[in-house]
């Protein structure tokens, strides 16, 4: 099975200024992989390079067999629909129920069966924990649950590849907690999972392959120990 | 939480506020701009009468046979510049010129002076000065024409008012324009301004760019219809109530006129919000995220 990202030798850039160089790296299917490093050491300019929302200039690089160098730009919505984007401040639609915010963005990315799309709600709302909660605002949540919603909404297209940046920077340490354990399960069921974070103690709790960007480049790479699992 | 939602209503609310006036607005500078357009199509209209109805005299010499000149004026009549023409005697000009009179003229002169003539009339848009100039040459060159008449003086005339008129309607109705677009642009990025946000999760959740900016046109096209509807509303008020006070303009009543300018209304009054929305929302779907907190 070939890998979901495979990057070589690639440079980041936010503007024109050099954030990242020489990345060199692989993430399988099914893979949790932890980006680590300090605020401003370009894990969120790496991510963002990877679902094209940043122009990738030096390298190369394939993401859900999408080659960046020759992506052109009507295809990028095409890319993100095979990865699914977690936000730390979740972006949910505060005007619409749990269920309507997971509508609309099949709508968006084009699902017009309605029956298919409640039957996917259902799943993804079964999936992740909001089996009740389909029909309340996201006011009248938790921050753990927006996010559950946010990894519901990530879900829906089924991608090949989640990328969260920090997905518990806002939530408390239980909710963390049950956020990075719904990405590990997910992960299990075939679906490669970045997480840009901080959060070392839930890393030790869920562990996976950890890249440590520092002084602009990856310094070391490392499976977390999983005896704490 | 929930202050974000309280946020979010008051946000709401002024937007829904800042639609309103901005329909109403806009109904307003169609309105002027419908009222423009009429004055403009009417005046053009009147202008087109008056063209097509202005008379050009041929005199022939007294050697002219009939058969000869009706014989040109059958080679006028298959030239395009020429609408009308008609073919009066001596004697026909005779009969008119006694009934003008009241009285018989030939008596007491003995004969009857008047030559045979062709009255012409031209198609409008060859009733320019110039046209008519080298209209004149062409028909001196017949040997027949002695002499060509038509009021040289109302002709430039004419053409200089009409022209003015439409000079000065153009650029009124293209201030009422630029008003008009300034209006909407305002409020619409002030509502585009809002979704900032939206646009860029719907960009990341993988949504093409068309399908985000769908919803922003169609309520554009929206907000325009009711604007171009109320603005009609009015101007149909306004010429009921001036036909009812002056019931002689009646006379001047175009369906064809005003149904193009309810067309013109209409197309205008949705086309400006809506390009309005597409620029707005094309703005947020190429800006950096970074862009977006200022």
């Amino acid at each position: 099975m070939s890998a979901v990202v495979d990057l070589l030798d690639v440079s980041v850039f936010h503007k024109d200024i050099l954030v990242l160089r020489g990345i060199t790296l692989k993430v399988e299917p099914g893979e949790l992989v932890y980006l680590t490093g300090k605020t401003g050491s370009g894990k969120s300019s790496l991510l963002r390079t990877l679902y094209a929302d940043l122009p990738l200039k030096a390298g190369q690089a394939k993401v859900v067999g999408y080659d960046l160098n020759q992506l052109r730009k009507k295809d990028i919505p095409y890319l993100r629909r095979k990865i699914g984007i977690v936000f730390q401040d979740f972006q949910l639609l505060s005007d619409r129920s749990v269920e309507d915010n997971l509508l609309f963005v099949m709508k968006a990315t084009g699902w017009k069966d309605k029956v298919k799309m409640k039957m996917r709600v259902e799943e993804l709302l079964n999936l992740t924990g909001l089996e009740t909660k389909g029909h309340k605002m996201p006011h009248q949540l938790s921050g753990g649950e927006q996010q559950r919603v946010g990894v519901a909404r990530a879900l829906i297209n089924q991608p090949e590849l989640i990328i969260a940046d920090e997905p518990t920077g806002n939530l408390d340490p239980e909710s963390s907690e049950g956020i990075l354990g719904l990405l590990r399960d997910i992960s299990r069921l075939g679906t490669a999972i970045i997480v840009a974070t901080h959060n070392y103690r839930m890393i030790s709790l869920f562990p996976g392959t950890i890249y440590h960007l520092s002084q602009g480049k990856v310094i070391h790479s490392e499976i977390s120990d999983s005896s704490l699992e | 939480m929930k202050s974000t939602s309280q946020e979010d209503k008051i946000t709401r609310r002024r937007l829904r506020s800042a639609y309103l006036t901005t329909m109403v607005s806009l109904a307003l500078v169609l309105f002027v701009t419908g009222l423009l357009l009429l004055i403009g199509l009417h005046a053009r209209k009147l202008a087109f009468h008056v063209k097509e109805n202005l008379g050009f005299s041929l005199y022939f010499s007294k050697s002219a046979r009939e058969a000869e000149i009706l014989r040109f004026k059958k080679s006028l009549d298959t030239t395009p510049w020429i609408r009308a023409t008609q073919y009066i005697s001596p004697e026909d000009a005779s009969d008119l010129l006694k009934q003008e009179l009241g009285e018989d003229f030939t008596d007491f002169l003995g004969y009857n002076p008047l030559q045979a003539s062709l009255q012409i009339k031209l198609k409008s848009e060859w009733t320019h000065p110039d046209s008519v100039k080298k209209l004149e040459a062409a028909w001196k060159k017949n040997p027949m024409v002695i002499y060509v008449d038509y009021q040289r003086d109302l002709i430039s005339q004419l053409n200089k008012n009409v022209k003015t008129i439409s000079l000065v309607l153009s650029v009124l109705i293209l201030l009422m324009m630029v008003v008009s677009i300034g209006l909407m642009n305002n409020t619409i990025r002030l509502a585009v301004y809002s979704k900032r946000f939206l646009i860029r999760s719907m960009l990341l959740v993988g949504a093409t760019r068309g399908f985000i900016r769908k919803p922003f046109v169609l309520q554009g096209l929206f907000q325009g219809f009711i604007s171009a509807v109320l603005s009609m509303l009015l101007l149909g008020g306004l010429l009921y109530t001036t036909v009812r006070q002056i019931p002689e303009l009646s006379r001047l009543a175009d369906n064809q006129l005003l149904m193009t300018t309810t067309g013109a209304l209409m197309l205008l009054g949705m086309l400006v919000p809506a390009t309005a929305y597409w620029l707005a929302v094309n703005r947020y779907l190429n800006m950096k995220i970074d862009h977006l907190y200022f």
